[in-house]
């Protein structure tokens, strides 16, 4: 399988909920979420996996019943200040992505609590998508990355698929529209048929707390298979 | 040579491992009150479990990523999680039943009450789970539920009408005395206990600890496309033998004893005597099966260390979970529930979760970021998306059928 970090990459779709596999091939956790870092004005890019139930738990608040389980999971431990600190794992320290994600070293200590640092990629799947008038468009589905060139390239986002229904409910079918069978296909392509690629550079602006993320809808264009 | 006896050691352990309680059952219940009538389900189940571990075998071979591993990535943790509350409730049920099973066999042999064999069975289930190798393990059951091809020989020594019998299973011949209805919840059961859920994650799972590659992908294929369909002849002979003695005495089968009864009548006792190390084998084998499959399928949802191709602690998760389903087990069967009734349950119930995990795993298949040249082919896609058709009505239909029917009463 090819080195899926060579070319454009989905967040969502490539990385998310992978299998990390450590130098030996020993299994290490899953990629439960992706930590994003502001590096200037508007270049944002993936930093780190995160893992762990700091990861995981808030991925399942996306409605009341959600939230009432982080909620609950917090309670669980109170005394814990760290308690919705997730484990990092550097993206440096990534060598390949394919079915899984392959680290280049062993798996002895490689999960570390440093504290909250940048932001999560599930805040940003979170987000409503909204016109400059403020009417929603709907949220964002995936997030494309490509990794600068040369050795030390960062992994920078994009752009974003933005659309209705949940991230990953694409199942890959935007990145492979002649990928059957023809009746899932369809079907899925039916469901996402407003769904819309923007540039990183055309979103008007992202605002992480209150959270919104503005789109002139002219700048919306077709999504491409890659 | 090497080649050609591994590929029949693969293609005979898949025979005999084909079969377990719910395919006993079912098949000789369904056998008893419908003659043959149902016996494309049957048919119909054994395709379509082809197509379903063809395509996870595939997956495992050249992804080296398993069933659940494969459900979490496509559904993500929300639907990912709803998905294994389901399939591990149904898996475990079907692991109680094995157990279940093995102990109502002992019994049949030891005249001693099976309650009383349960602990030992579950102790024995988990010692095998913790220390004996994968490929032992699955060629041992395997080989020895080969017995159970005494229903063939019975069936045939029962001397039946083979074109009445035939003619019965081609036209869909109902008893007059059976509702549709009824006759529909059994086409339900007998197609989940074809299709059982743990099979598939059983099947691709242990392609990963055999660490299958691209080259195994024909051995893979030889043993579904041979072995799957020979043991499912072994499911039709259990109906067929069921169907030739109980059929005229309009009688039901409601034990273990009974679903063996045709082999006594035919061979007498050195074929019971046969059929019950049948049964021991691929109730005890399906139970390492099933149980190895909980293990599995909460590891790789979870991300943890999985398997028994590494040592013991450095999958500690994974084999306190196999300690765990033990103990549940245990627990469940002390309390004196029918074993019988827990089969048919989860035979049912089977049909029921099987769209959850056959959808990731077809749509995973046509993925070529996976797959490279392997994805599916245009035959392997036309019988996908019929079976997902088949398996979403199946699973729709269950429930209803269940309590409409009160269990095919």
């Amino acid at each position: 399988m090819d080195d899926r970090l060579a070319g454009s990459l989905d967040a969502v779709l490539h990385l998310l909920d992978r299998q990390v596999v450590d130098a030996d091939d020993l299994l290490v956790c899953k990629v439960d979420d992706l930590e994003l870092t502001e590096f200037d004005e508007g270049v944002l890019g993936v930093t780190a996996l995160l893992s762990g139930p700091a990861a995981l738990v808030p991925r399942y608040a996306d409605r009341r019943l959600g939230r009432a389980l982080h909620e609950f999971w917090r309670r669980l431990g109170r005394t814990d200040a760290d308690r919705d600190d997730p484990y990092r794992i550097d993206i440096d320290l990534v060598e390949r992505l394919g079915s899984g994600v392959e680290l280049s070293v062993g798996h002895d200590g490689v999960r570390v609590r440093q504290g909250e640092r940048g932001h999560r990629l599930n805040d940003l799947l979170q987000l409503p998508v909204e016109d400059l008038s403020g009417r929603r468009l709907g949220r964002v589905l995936d997030v494309r990355l490509e990794r600068e060139p040369g050795p030390a390239g960062r992994l920078r986002v994009v752009g974003f698929v933005v659309g209705h229904g949940r991230p990953g409910s694409y199942l890959g079918y935007d990145r492979r529209p002649d990928m059957g069978p023809w009746l899932v296909n369809r079907a899925v392509r039916w469901l996402h048929r407003h769904s819309a690629y923007v540039d990183l550079d055309d979103v008007a602006g992202l605002d992480w707390v209150p959270g919104a993320m503005r789109v002139d809808p002219a700048a919306l264009r077709e999504l491409e298979a890659a | 040579m090497k080649k050609v006896f591994s590929v029949a050691l693969g293609v005979l352990t898949a025979i005999g491992g084909f079969v377990d309680i719910g395919d006993l059952v079912t098949n000789a219940q369904v056998g008893a009150r419908f003659g043959l009538s149902l016996g494309w389900v049957v048919v119909a189940g054994i395709l379509g479990i082809c197509v379903f571990a063809e395509m996870s075998g595939r997956v495992a071979a050249v992804s080296q990523r398993a069933t659940f591993d494969l459900i979490r990535e496509r559904l993500g943790p929300r639907m990912g999680m709803a998905n294994l509350v389901a399939s591990m409730s149904v898996t475990l049920l079907t692991f109680i039943a094995e157990i279940g099973g093995v102990a109502l066999a002992l019994q049949l042999v030891s005249s001693v009450n099976y309650v009383l064999l349960v602990p030992f069975i579950a102790f024995a289930v988990w010692l095998i789970l913790w220390r004996a190798k994968f490929s032992v393990m699955e060629n041992v059951l395997g080989l020895v539920g080969l017995a159970l091809v005494v229903f063939g020989v019975a069936l045939w020594q029962l001397g039946p009408d083979w074109g009445d019998l035939t003619h019965r299973m081609l036209a869909v011949d109902k008893p007059g005395d059976e509702q549709w209805r009824t006759w529909a919840y059994y086409a339900v059961a007998l197609f989940g206990a074809a299709l059982t859920p743990y099979e598939v994650f059983f099947f691709s799972s242990g392609g990963v600890e055999e660490r299958w590659t691209v080259e195994d992908l024909g051995t893979m294929r030889t043993n579904v496309f041979i072995g799957f369909p020979l043991g499912g002849m072994l499911s039709l002979a259990i109906a067929g033998s069921a169907a030739v003695v109980f059929g005229p005495m309009d009688a039901s089968v409601d034990t273990l004893g009974q679903v063996g009864l045709p082999v006594a009548v035919a061979l007498g006792k050195i074929g019971l005597a046969v059929a019950l190390i049948g049964f021991v084998a691929a109730t005890l084998g399906a139970a390492c099966e099933c149980g190895l499959s909980v293990g599995y399928s909460i590891a790789q949802f979870s991300g943890w260390q999985w398997g028994k191709y590494v040592r013991a602690d450095v999958a500690a998760r994974f084999h306190v979970i196999l300690v765990l389903s033990a103990v549940v087990a245990t627990g469940v069967l002390m309390t004196t529930v029918d074993p019988i009734l827990v089969t048919e349950a989860s035979v049912v119930f089977s049909a029921v979760a099987l769209p959850l995990t056959y959808f990731p795993i077809l749509v995973v298949a046509n993925d070529p970021d996976y797959m490279g040249d392997h994805t599916n082919g245009r035959l392997a896609n036309a019988l996908g998306s019929v079976y997902l058709v088949v398996i979403g009505v199946a699973a729709l239909a269950a429930i209803p059928l269940m309590v409409v029917t009160r269990m095919g009463a």
